[in-house]
């Protein structure tokens, strides 16, 4: 059985769920706004303000945020550990594999904040 | 993730309006629709992940059909995604 310490759970099972709920979460989100962007052809600032502006417009953002963090990183989680292998680059795959995981974390994380903030309006 | 830069802008005050300027510019549209292209045929894609994993069309014939729907329709959106920026 393969043991791998970058993942959640302990089988895949779980991050196969995030990967799916973080997935409808996404699309109904970006679908919804896309909806929004092509119904209101002379969208000014006020309106654009006023939408961020509402709760529900916050939470829903927010949940895309994580959304989107958790799909990234199972995303980029599953493509490292698929191609940045020992077998396919050598001796040096794994440490090739640590490196492109945890520059992901960290971009993932920065991206994470600046949403925040962004939404927050730090 | 040029999209973070902008959506942050537009939080922003009047940087709305600097948004707009940019995005009248041709190769920023361009950059814009690559992103948007991107993006439009993993959510296409991805949905048919979602179908597959409900059983739908999981047959080699299903699959490959799965396929070409996935690459024509993101055509389609990717099209309509240009005439709608231009």
């Amino acid at each position: 059985m393969v043991k791998n310490v970058t993942s959640f759970g302990r089988s895949g099972v779980s991050e196969w769920v995030v990967q799916r709920v973080s997935a409808v979460i996404l699309g109904l989100y970006f679908v919804g706004l896309l909806a929004y962007m092509l119904l209101s052809p002379e969208l000014g600032y006020t309106e654009w303000k006023a939408l961020f502006s509402t709760t529900w417009m916050r939470v829903a953002s927010i949940a895309a945020l994580l959304a989107l963090s958790a799909h990234a990183w199972i995303g980029m989680w599953t493509v490292a550990t698929d191609y940045l292998t020992e077998g396919l680059l050598g001796p040096k795959g794994t440490v090739i594999r640590f490196l492109f995981q945890a520059a992901c974390v960290l971009l993932i994380f920065v991206y994470l904040v600046w949403g925040v903030q962004i939404l927050w309006g730090l | 993730m040029l999209l973070w830069l902008l959506s942050s802008s537009l939080e922003s005050e009047s940087g709305f309006a600097d948004i707009q300027k940019w995005l009248a510019a041709p190769l920023v549209k361009v950059v814009v629709w690559g992103i948007l292209a991107g993006l439009l045929y993993h959510l296409i894609a991805g949905v048919k992940h979602l179908v597959m994993d409900m059983g739908i069309g999981e047959t080699l014939e299903g699959a490959k059909t799965g396929a070409k729907l996935v690459v024509v329709i993101s055509v389609i959106a990717i099209v309509l995604a240009g005439v709608w920026l231009w």
